[in-house]
């Protein structure tokens, strides 16, 4: 884990600064310093921790400059300490509130009051265009992470209204087959059975031949039944084949060409699985036509009892490539594991995305 | 008991802050006067009281570290009420001190020599001053220890720079514009103002002590948990 880069922020820089600018101030009213310069230095400094500690608007510090100017009015050396307020007030954005300052500073002030001042204005402003560019980008940083965070819910509550919609689709595919059985069926089971009871019955009164027009009617009722039958396992049969053939339309319309093997009965995926297992495979193909430049890619497709491994593999790995999961891949992993499946990444001489989709919960 | 008497209670518990309180500013009367200037022992009170305020304050430093801040911290009692008592209850141990002491220099050197209700108020903003220093100096530790160790360095340099452990007088002039900008050299300039019946001067050295006491107090009292 990299160690992480120390933050610096425009709040650390603006105390540095004024450290600097006291220490200035300091030196220049050092050699001479009088009870009077001491306890006007201590004012700023006070003013300057108040401030600190509680949140008091700009303004108010108009109230300690004003002491300062007065006092500067009656010892004119005092003006070095004006180019301190001069700091605030730049970074604080109100450049209005320097220019008594400045007019005392252009009337009384030194050489090195007037360095100090063009230092304290230059620092102050870029201080206040640091700051201001800060809590813009910390703004747009927050809404994107409410964003992400909002389409994360979203994501939840979609998957979660997919597995209840999948479990209500199964629901309604049993009512169908029940309905197909009882409408179908039933009927002709049951007609046939009262044929097959009459021709018992008539054939313990010994009539031979009613009985055996029965039992050709019961034999005829049985055959519609059995036709019946393979019509309703004709509706009911899953797409499978039809699924396959999404898979390798998918696989021969892309960019690149594909090596597409398919091991086993897709018939046996429920739904959601086939329907996972597209989404995924079109995914997975996509980031390749967006990230790869492959030769070769190969689409291994293994269908058992219990699971369904999907490997696609190309070689056409970018040495920029990221290893972390991307915003495409992070979404497919999701929607994997919310059925219990796994998706792996194995970085080697090629690029290999395995999937593991279990078909028993 | 309410929060005052609390921290009044647990620092007299330390048989070190008794003997600090009781006996050692009396063996400062024993050192023998000058001619230009209060007793020495006098002056160097103003050391003990440094050392003292910093032992005294040592139960805050010790809830921080203990945690017993961040409990006060989610309690109905603010951060203000739990500062200002214990920091009165300190007051109210060095005022305890200061008093004494003053007796004991009425015992020792009788009732002529100096105006002792001044000296008593400038040893009192004087403790103010300090008890705020320490609280500011002790919220930049987070080990008493590591605190003290520190702090015993910097303010032996600070008193012997600034005219409590050597006299005023002994300092060259031209350093005086330079450890002026230190708050212990504000004691022996009150002392001497007093010496000398300077009232401005004396009010001076009240002014800039009580403003270091309000920085260092803004600075010490900022919560950390």
């Amino acid at each position: 884990m990299s160690k992480p880069r120390p933050d610096i922020r425009p709040r650390h820089v603006y105390w540095v600064l004024l450290g600097v600018l006291l220490a200035s101030v300091a030196s220049q009213v050092m050699p001479r310093t009088g009870p009077f310069a001491i306890l006007l230095y201590l004012f700023t400094i006070f003013s300057l921790i108040l401030r600190w500690r509680f949140p008091l608007s700009p303004t108010t510090m108009l109230a300690d400059m004003a002491v300062v100017i007065v006092a500067s009015l009656f010892a004119p050396s005092n003006v070095i300490f004006l180019p301190i307020f001069v700091f605030y007030f730049c970074v604080h954005n109100k450049p209005a509130f320097t220019i008594v300052a400045l007019v005392m500073l252009a009337r009384y002030g030194s050489n090195f009051s007037w360095w100090l001042t063009a230092l304290a204005i230059v620092s102050g402003y870029l201080l206040f265009l640091w700051e201001k560019q800060r809590v813009r980008l910390e703004n747009e940083v927050d809404s994107l992470r409410q964003h992400l965070h909002e389409m994360t819910q979203t994501e939840e509550h979609l998957l979660t209204d997919q597995y209840a919609t999948e479990q209500v689709s199964r629901l309604l595919e049993r009512q169908r087959i029940a309905e197909i059985l009882h409408d179908n069926l039933g009927f002709e089971l049951t007609a046939a059975l009262l044929s097959v009871k009459a021709a018992g019955t008539l054939l313990t009164q010994h009539q031979f031949d009613k009985a055996l027009e029965s039992q050709q009617k019961a034999e005829g009722r049985l055959a519609n039944a059995m036709t019946q039958l393979k019509t309703a396992v004709r509706q009911i049969e899953p797409q499978g084949a039809t699924d396959l053939g999404r898979i390798t339309n998918l696989v021969e319309s892309f960019v690149y060409p594909v090596q597409f093997s398919c091991n086993g009965d897709m018939a046996l995926l429920p739904a959601y699985v086939r329907q996972l297992l597209f989404v995924s495979l079109q995914e997975a193909l996509t980031n390749i036509s967006k990230h790869a430049q492959p030769t070769t890619i190969t689409l291994s497709l293994e269908i058992t009892q219990a699971i369904v491994r999907a490997v696609i593999e190309n070689d056409g790995l970018a040495t920029g490539e990221p290893t972390a999961f991307g915003s495409g891949l992070r979404y497919m992993r999701r929607r994997i594991e919310a059925i219990n499946g796994s998706l792996s990444i194995q970085k080697g001489e090629t690029f290999r995305l395995i999937m593991i989709l279990p078909l028993k919960e | 008991m309410n929060l005052y008497l609390f921290a009044i209670r647990e620092d007299i518990r330390q048989p070190l802050n008794i003997l600090l309180i009781l006996l050692i500013p009396f063996s400062l009367l024993f050192i023998p006067a000058n001619a230009d200037g209060f007793p020495m022992g006098i002056s160097l009170y103003g050391l003990v009281l440094v050392y003292s305020t910093f032992l005294l304050t040592r139960p805050v430093v010790e809830d921080r570290m203990k945690g017993i801040v961040v409990r006060i911290a989610a309690s109905p009692l603010g951060t203000f009420r739990y500062l200002s008592n214990h920091l009165l209850a300190y007051l109210t141990l060095i005022t305890v001190q200061i008093v004494l002491f003053l007796i004991g220099s009425l015992v020792i050197y009788g009732d002529a020599v100096f105006d002792r209700l001044l000296i008593f108020a400038l040893y009192f903003s004087f403790s103010i001053m300090c008890i705020a220093f320490s609280l500011a100096w002790n919220s930049l530790f987070r080990t008493f220890n590591l605190s003290f160790g520190v702090f015993s360095g910097v303010a032996s340099i600070m008193c012997l720079a600034s005219g409590i452990s050597i006299p005023l007088f002994l300092l060259p002039r031209s350093l005086i514009g330079y450890i002026m900008f230190l708050p212990t050299y504000w004691l022996p300039h009150g002392l001497l103002a007093i010496y000398e019946g300077d009232s401005a001067g004396m009010l001076v050295a009240h002014a800039v002590l009580l403003f270091y006491a309000v920085i260092f107090l803004l600075v010490g009292s900022k919560r950390r948990l």
